[in-house]
């Protein structure tokens, strides 16, 4: 029996052998109509074995029976991605049998299965079985994810409809907003620097000295760089070059449907930093704006 | 045109034409609407006060420059929203998700969704918006009336509004009536018999009344809502 659910989030693995696949698995998922990237986090896990024994210790069969399923897994790179996706079609079905059956969503279980046939690895022309990717069957797998990877709110992360504007899924618990008139120079914004996604520092510059601002203001392989370095670590959004050059082109901030999506700031230490929205802020600052309306949260 | 009436720049035929096809109820709906006073506000009883809130923002931001800003405020069940124009307030909305609390007087939870779903659509000044049915409005009036009439003598205008809907308006005060004693209860007077009793009998019967008290909750608003209402006490 199929069950039309509302949406859920669920969870897609990439394993270290398909990280090499990272960009191209994360365009389709961006673009499969009823998925939406939520969160994007890379892991080192320190221990391989007890990492894929805790992936699959909420599966629906016992993890002596996936052992030797999941071989293979112990001798891949040590660094994952996790995707969090809003699944707004799930279409639930309950699968195997006897003690195994379990509850699942058919939409991801059709699509793990395509991105598999397609970055699998292949042995004499064929594909093996040594799955690039791992998704979860129910939102409850996803719980466990999260919790593991520290968000003790697990799938609660991502409830953000109870706030007078949308709220992004790291700023919570503001119950007083001032939306206000900022001058641009009053503003600033925090940027990765470092070595990689897992080695960095954030450091507060000027909206115009951000890798988002020059990529649409000078040149865009420098945002590029900043993406492919950092994406997983201190970025966790979806961030797609040609939609970001696009909206560059035609952005009109607070334009209809979006009146109520402003840029996010919080005053730390006398500064108005920028806690989401950086994207539109460089947008509309390059339109040649000296001022901006920004949602201040006041904790 | 005065420089008063070019200050009240928010547009509320306009923000209501917007908030059409939503549940909401304008409570004591002022009589010179669309038009406002400055510094007054709008009471507004809403199911989803998060989607009307960022409708009403959506309106308004429009205004925003330096010496104008919204303030919002979420208490999760009410939602404040303050247009403040050089450091005051120039307009108020005030969602509410549920009814607010009186302590003169008990009423069912329920009788909030009751007044959005009786809710007229009315033609004021050219607008048209949802306003609580003549029983509610009654009702509401009557409540506010008892609320306030020890602090607040002036509130004995309701009264003349009721005793003038009825004689003018046949006002049908056996279901106003009906409404009223279905929804609320009179709490009992005890503060007197205190003093007259030893503690250890004030213990039993503040027992008993607090049995008394949690039987008659989990009648009129049920057993969950009781439980979370015990809790509340508890921490406070």
């Amino acid at each position: 029996m199929k069950i039309f659910f509302q949406k859920r989030i669920d969870s897609i693995l990439i394993w270290g052998h398909g990280m090499q696949y990272f960009n191209e698995i994360l365009n389709d998922i961006r673009a499969h109509r009823d998925f939406k990237i939520v969160k994007i986090q890379k892991h080192k896990p320190k221990d391989m074995r007890s990492f894929v024994k805790k992936m699959y210790s909420h599966d629906y069969a016992p993890f002596w029976h996936l052992k030797s399923k999941t071989n293979y897994l112990l001798k891949t790179p040590q660094e994952v991605g996790f995707v969090f996706i809003e699944n707004s079609n799930p279409i639930e079905d309950y699968l195997g049998e006897g003690s195994f059956r379990h509850k699942e969503s058919l939409t991801l279980k059709n699509f793990k299965e395509e991105l598999r046939s397609k970055y699998n690895p292949r042995e004499d022309g064929q594909q093996t079985h040594n799955h690039v990717l791992h998704a979860t069957d129910s939102q409850e797998q996803t719980n466990q994810i999260l919790k593991y990877l520290g968000y003790i709110e697990g799938v609660r992360l991502f409830n953000n409809s109870d706030a007078v504007i949308n709220m992004p899924n790291h700023i919570k618990g503001c119950s007083k907003l001032n939306f206000r008139m900022l001058k641009v120079d009053e503003i600033f914004c925090n940027i990765a620097t470092g070595d990689s996604w897992d080695q960095f520092t954030l450091k507060m510059v000027e909206i115009q000295k951000s890798p988002q601002f020059i990529g649409i203001s000078q040149d865009m392989s420098i945002y590029k760089d900043y993406i492919d370095r950092y994406l997983g670590g201190p970025l966790q959004n979806y961030y797609n070059l040609e939609k970001y050059s696009d909206m560059s082109m035609n952005f009109e901030y607070l334009s209809p449907p979006h009146e109520v999506s402003f840029v996010i700031v919080e005053k730390r230490k006398g500064k108005f930093v920028i806690l989401d929205g950086l994207h539109r802020a460089s947008c509309h600052i390059k339109q040649g704006h000296g001022e901006i309306k920004v949602c201040q949260v006041l904790r | 045109m005065s420089s008063v009436e070019i200050d009240k720049f928010i547009n509320l035929s306009e923000m209501f034409i917007n908030l059409e096809n939503q549940n909401y109820c304008i409570i004591k709906l002022p009589d010179i609407f669309p038009d406002y006073n400055i510094g007054s506000d709008l009471d507004i009883f809403c199911y989803d006060i998060h989607k009307i809130a960022q409708i009403i923002l959506s309106n308004l931001q429009k205004f925003i420059k330096q010496d104008l800003e919204i303030k919002t405020i979420d208490n999760g069940s009410q939602i404040y929203i303050d247009v403040i124009r050089s450091n005051s307030i120039h307009f108020r909305f005030d969602l509410y998700g549920a009814l607010p609390f009186y302590k003169n007087i008990n009423i069912k939870s329920s009788f909030f969704s009751s007044i959005i779903e009786g809710s007229e659509l009315i033609n004021m000044g050219g607008s048209r918006v949802k306003v609580p049915c003549g029983i509610d409005e009654a009702v509401l009036r009557y409540i506010e009336y008892h609320e306030w009439y020890a602090e607040r003598p002036d509130k004995i205008k309701h009264i003349k509004y009721l005793e003038n809907k009825i004689t003018s308006d046949n006002l049908d005060v056996e279901k106003l009536l009906d409404k009223l004693h279905y929804y609320t209860l009179l709490p009992k007077v005890r503060d007197s018999e205190k003093s007259l009793r030893n503690k250890g009998v004030t213990f039993i019967f503040d027992m008993r009344d607090t049995a008394k008290k949690i039987l008659q909750s989990i009648r009129s608003s049920g057993l969950k809502f009781t439980f979370f209402k015990i809790i509340e006490k508890i921490k406070k």
